[in-house]
């Protein structure tokens, strides 16, 4: 059972990859193959290409410092890396968590303009576009 | 070049074995074959390394093509090709057509730029100082989720990061891809076999890459053509510097700091 988990959750990494290397989708990529019931693809890379990166990162609230060092390729580097606009979580908005993410939009959205963010208004949700990877997503947001 | 002859090693083995038994002699299994990882095979995947690793301002494009597989157990391959422009130590822009993506790539060692011309979004990752490539690739793989189209062969040093894990590894012979004559070499790892297909000559650079993920079920593959290296190219510093197309609209990368608290909505 464990190593089913384990196969199940590689699958899932690999599914994710695919933003990286080929496949990635501007679109939805993944998804429109989810609905055939995608497992798995092909590893995109040998899988010890990238695993060998040691770092800490310490928590801030807009940004992540990431140090590297030892690794392989005997860098030591610390970098920031901002974020601006994280997404909310916690409070549920018409039935729909914040946060919850979607690969597709349902039907019938209206595109609303917000001190210079796009925002799909679905019904009584508000979904917000992120990049998850390479992929576009909609996450449930507050009403702007 | 010397070269594996798979099914007369394992007749002699088969036959020493035999032998053995029979004469209940010990007789050393004298075999000229290569070991399990080829000094030979490691020396020219080092020297394509080494040769990369030696180039400042390159470009090529790269076909893709990757199988999915699905629940059915059907496989399903789908293709990108992606036109790559490396100015090392810093710089470089990734543009990839693919049969559902659009997109490009931009670093210029302050700023790591994402552009779907199809969605016309681009999202930015800034970063407090300048670093090289290695380091973004890493970062961006780690932080966001983007991994870059040829990531394995635009390291600095792509041999180690090849290389790791790797137990097995020959030589399988002479090739040619798109005309050029090349040296077919193979390895193993823990997870994925693959084949690498190096130039021949001077120039030794990757042609062809095959990775066969072997314990997924089906055993799909992923395979990278190279073309149309251009070992001095002439960058203008421009080039990787992204101008937001008219309507461009900038959003955010979800981090992995975020990953953690976001619900899956389930399509």
């Amino acid at each position: 059972m464990v190593r089913t988990i384990k196969h199940l959750s590689i699958s899932l990494i690999c599914t994710l990859a695919l933003g990286l290397v080929a496949n990635v989708s501007d679109k939805f990529p993944v998804a429109s193959l989810a609905q055939f019931g995608l497992i798995s693809a092909a590893y995109a890379a040998p899988p010890g290409v990238h695993h060998s990166a040691r770092r800490t990162t310490r928590s801030g609230r807009h940004k992540t410092t990431v140090t590297r060092s030892g690794n392989r390729r005997h860098r030591s580097v610390s970098v920031d890396v901002t974020h601006r606009h994280r997404p909310r979580v916690g409070a549920v908005a018409a039935g729909i968590a914040i946060g919850t993410r979607i690969a597709t939009l349902p039907r019938g959205c209206t595109t609303v303009y917000r001190y210079g963010v796009t925002y799909h208004h679905c019904g009584d949700v508000y979904y917000r576009p992120y990049y998850e990877g390479t992929q576009v997503v909609y996450v449930v947001v507050e009403a702007p | 070049m010397r070269k594996l002859n798979w099914n007369k090693f394992k007749t002699r083995f088969v036959l020493s074995s035999a032998l053995m038994t029979f004469t209940g002699t010990s007789i050393a299994l004298t075999t000229d074959e290569s070991p399990p990882l080829d000094p030979d095979a490691v020396e020219q995947l080092q020297k394509m390394s080494d040769y990369l690793g030696s180039l400042d301002n390159f470009s090529f494009n790269v076909n893709i093509a990757q199988d999915m597989v699905l629940l059915s157990g059907q496989q399903i391959q789908r293709g990108a090709e992606a036109n790559i422009a490396i100015g090392r130590p810093d710089k470089f822009l990734v543009r990839r057509n693919g049969d559902i993506a659009e997109q490009e790539l931009y670093f210029n060692g302050d700023n790591f730029i994402l552009y779907g011309k199809r969605v016309n979004y681009f999202a930015r990752m800034e970063l407090s100082e300048t670093v090289d490539i290695d380091t973004v690739l890493e970062i961006a793989q780690d932080e966001i989720g983007v991994v870059t189209p040829a990531a394995d062969l635009i390291y600095q040093d792509s041999f180690q990061g090849l290389m790791e894990g790797v137990t097995e590894g020959f030589i399988v012979g002479d090739s040619t891809i798109d005309g050029v004559a090349c040296q077919h070499l193979a390895f193993r790892g823990r997870e994925v076999d693959w084949q690498i297909w190096i130039e021949q000559g001077e120039n030794p650079l990757p042609k062809k890459f095959l990775i066969t993920s072997k314990f997924s079920a089906g055993a799909p593959q992923f395979t990278a053509v190279f073309s149309d290296w251009n070992t001095a190219a002439t960058h203008s510093d421009d080039m990787f510097e992204f101008s937001p197309p008219d309507g461009a609209e900038e959003i955010e990368f979800i981090t992995s700091q975020d990953r953690g608290s976001i619900i899956d909505g389930g399509n």
